[in-house]
């Protein structure tokens, strides 16, 4: 092994495969590159390479014990290899954007009635509201209604207390609240184009 | 380099960072690095690189004697070189690729030094991109949803920066067409999640729960179903609508780090001398002229004590791994009243279809406009996306994706509370830049004092919007102001459709991205009323006219508040260092107004 500069150059060849002890035997091996590059500068202090040369000290059975020896730890990064592959390395999946923003909304389907539907959210209101019982409560539309509709009244557990038809061209419709006691009510208008909820308290 | 009796090489390169790595990326590679086309021509090739410090202080050295055809061989290095350097084949900092030694009369290969394709941290995934989809209402005290991510990550503590991402998730449902906050349960095992790659950290609160990955590991996270429990059964119509949020996030462990970089102006000082001062509790801080306490002297600087109770970036905490997006605030605007969007946007939620909500145009790149006109006292207005101003709304090249800017304190504040975040500190800030590496003087949110203007934009207005810009060595990548570009923010982690690494991201030491650049960060500061501050998470309801209504959160004046981070006008020349991690000189400026280089984030405490 040449010491140059305290680096230490090895340059691989096919013979040293074969037979690595004999070929540290074989100086001339490394007689076949006598114009051997010089070992660049800027590669200095930042690799282990090994060079050999018959200036070296280390006897063949010490070469040959460390290339074991190396094998070992060969082998001993491989299985390492295989454990790790698994694991993460520094510097990657943090530092790794993409495409999107960062953000998601998902939203649900609320239950159908098998027609497309479109929530109104202008121009319906429920008046007055909240009612005494037994007074009638006035729905009224921003735009009249294309199509029949079916006014369903439902109390806070989900259960029907009645359904009602509303016209179509209509733009309101009265809600008699006769025999509903006090409480909070769903009002649900349903229609080929459109559903709507409006809250009633019935006082 | 080591060779084992077979005089194969198996071994490390001295001067890498982490020289077991090196090697089993070696090794990895060779197996790779054996198909065509990487396959080298036959020779006594060797060839090896060390990439230290950037590629411009790569150490290479290739010998071709003895090879078949030296000529072909040297080429062939220094084109895999060339190639290497780009994303994503570009190695890590101090990895050592090495060119393959072919035999010269054997396709087989003899050693196993091979080009290395920085296998291990080569996500090649294209986006973070959080998706929630299936939501189901089970009952009246579950629901269901799916969710998936991609590049999600979690490391072991000892693998620097040792944290580890997670997507917070709320829930909103319209009752009576009102939409409020769902308060889930507090205890892990009322969820359910298929597999076991994630686990369920909720919220002490009850306002949301962290998804995060059980183990460490890295990768992407593949449709995976959850099942959340109310905290409390709900008396609404089943068919009700739910809206299930999902906001990525980047988790910073507890620890200490430093403030200020001692030599900057307007920056966070030793009260003895110019240079860094150590964060290493949550305990107190003094403010004076000795060591131990922060100068209380220069621009914003503190002038009393900082109380124990103010978040100052000891603690673990949550980031939001990018700025708010505006399809982010979009989505929080069509959760709100009619009264409530009044506050939050500039024009009447009543104005016509397609007014534009905060900008007269889309010349500072803001697309957010109303889509439905809403009526006072009846309906909300539905908003959209349009920034590429066309006849229909939310389409690819809306600009979705890209920061929000326009939005002032007042702004942020309520979209936060409404979230069930926070506002982050000024200490939070330089917390999530630097981590616990000392500070570089003038350095940038990418741990260096270089930085390079993504000004040049590929897909524009697209999820995959990006520049094409690529910084040289030791450069950062940002969007600010040099000259030339547009004026305006840039998407979300615009720089990760194209780059890989955190320089070429820009990305702040744990994840955190456009922390430097892009829109101005609205953080708390220092001062009287800053101090206040106590670090409480948003709880989900806003006032009825649609401001944040948290205890010990600045006022919708903003005073308390502050800018850091620079945005895309600032420029970086002489003294002006608007991106510096340390740099504060807008740092006690209210931002109550709604500027066009303004937006921000927010984050949440670990519990």
């Amino acid at each position: 092994m040449k010491k140059v500069n305290n680096d230490t150059i090895f340059i691989i060849t096919p013979s040293l495969r074969k037979r690595p002890a004999e070929h540290l035997n074989n100086h001339n091996c490394w007689g076949r590159y006598p114009q051997s590059p010089a070992i660049p500068a800027s590669i200095r202090g930042i690799a282990d390479i090994f060079w050999q040369t018959s200036e070296h000290r280390i006897t063949n059975v010490e070469m040959a014990k460390k290339f074991r020896n190396d094998g070992v730890v060969g082998a001993k990064y491989f299985i390492a290899f295989l454990i790790l592959l698994s694991f993460t390395t520094k510097g990657f999946s943090q530092y790794t954007g993409g495409s999107g923003d960062g953000f998601a909304m998902g939203q649900n389907m609320p239950v159908a009635y098998g027609i497309k539907q479109v929530e109104i959210g202008s121009g319906v209101r429920l008046s007055p509201n909240p009612v005494i019982a037994g007074q009638n409560v006035n729905l009224q539309f921003a735009q009249a209604l294309n199509a029949n509709a079916t006014l369903t009244i439902l109390d806070i557990t989900g259960r029907v207390i009645k359904n009602e038809t509303i016209t179509a061209n209509s733009q309101q419709h009265p809600i008699n609240t006769s025999g509903m006691q006090p409480g909070t009510y769903i009002i649900r208008v349903v229609s080929e184009e459109y559903q709507t909820e409006r809250k009633l308290t019935i006082l | 380099m080591k060779y084992n009796h077979k005089g194969h090489k198996v071994g490390y390169t001295k001067g890498a960072k982490n020289k077991t790595l090196c090697s089993l990326w070696f090794f990895l590679v060779f197996f790779v690095v054996k198909k065509a086309p990487l396959n080298p021509p036959e020779g006594g090739t060797l060839a090896v690189a060390v990439k230290e410090n950037g590629w411009e202080q790569c150490h290479k050295a290739i010998h071709t004697k003895g090879a078949k055809n030296k000529t072909l061989c040297s080429l062939w290095f220094f084109l895999v070189f060339f190639v290497a350097k780009t994303a994503p084949l570009n190695p890590p900092e101090g990895w050592t690729f090495a060119v393959v030694v072919k035999k010269r009369v054997c396709a087989k290969w003899r050693f196993y030094i091979s080009l290395c394709l920085c296998a291990f941290g080569a996500n090649f995934a294209k986006a973070n991109n959080v998706q929630i989809f299936n939501v189901q209402v089970l009952d009246a005290t579950h629901l269901a949803f799916d969710i998936s991510w991609e590049n999600s990550w979690s490391l072991p503590d000892t693998a620097p920066p040792g944290n580890h991402d997670a997507v917070w998730v709320f829930i909103k449902y319209q009752n009576n067409m009102a939409w409020q906050h769902l308060d889930v349960s507090a205890t892990a095992i009322d969820y359910t999640l298929t597999g076991n790659t994630l686990s369920i950290n909720p919220a002490s609160d009850g306002k949301g729960f962290f998804i995060e990955r059980a183990d460490t590991g890295r990768g992407n996270i593949g449709p995976t179903h959850i099942l959340v429990k109310y905290a409390d059964s709900l008396n609404i119509m089943a068919n009700s609508s739910f809206r299930v949020f999902g906001i990525e996030m980047v988790y910073v462990p507890q620890g200490g780090f430093y403030l200020g970089d001692g030599v900057a102006n307007h920056v966070f000082s030793r009260g003895d001398k110019p240079a860094p001062f150590f964060i290493n509790s949550e305990n107190s801080i003094p403010v004076g002229k000795d060591s131990l306490s922060l100068l209380d002297t220069g621009m914003y600087a503190p002038v009393a004590a900082i109380p124990a109770a103010y978040p100052k970036g000891y603690n673990a905490f949550y980031s939001m791994k990018y700025e708010i997006s505006q399809w982010q605030y979009v989505s929080f605007l069509n959760c709100l009243s009619f009264n409530q969007q009044e506050t939050r946007t500039v024009v009447s939620p009543a104005s016509a279809s397609g007014t534009f909500a905060f900008s007269s145009s889309t010349a500072s790149r803001n697309g957010i406009v109303i889509d439905i006109p809403g009526a006072s006292g009846a309906a909300p207005a539905v908003y959209a996306c349009d920034a590429d101003n066309k006849t229909t709304y939310n389409d690819t090249g809306a600009g979705q994706a890209r920061a929000c800017n326009f939005l002032g304190w007042a702004d942020i504040a309520a979209y936060l509370d409404w979230a069930a975040l926070r506002p982050m500190t000024e200490m939070e800030f330089e917390k999530i830049c630097r981590g616990p590496v000392y500070p570089i003087a003038g350095e940038f949110a990418w741990g260096t004092a270089f930085a390079t203007d993504g000004n040049t934009i590929i897909n524009d207005g697209t999820p995959e919007e990006s520049v094409s810009e690529v910084p040289p060595a030791g450069y950062g990548l940002a969007r600010y102001y040099s000259k030339t570009g547009p004026l305006g923010p840039m998407r979300c982690g615009f720089a990760g459709g194209t780059h890989r690494g955190r320089l070429p991201l820009g990305a702040a030491y744990f994840g955190v991205m456009e922390m430097s650049g892009n829109l101005w960060e609205n953080c708390i500061t220092v001062d009287t009323m800053g101090l206040s501050f106590t670090g409480n998470n948003g709880d989900g309801v806003l006032s009825a006219t649609g401001d944040a209504n948290v205890l010990n959160w600045p006022g919708i004046s903003g005073i308390g508040a502050g800018y850091r981070g620079g945005a895309f006008e600032s420029s970086i020349t002489g003294t002006f260092r608007d991106l510096a991690v340390s740099d504060r000189f807008y740092a006690g400026l209210p931002p109550n107004l709604r500027r066009n280089t303004s937006g921000g984030r927010g984050v949440r405490n670990e519990k």
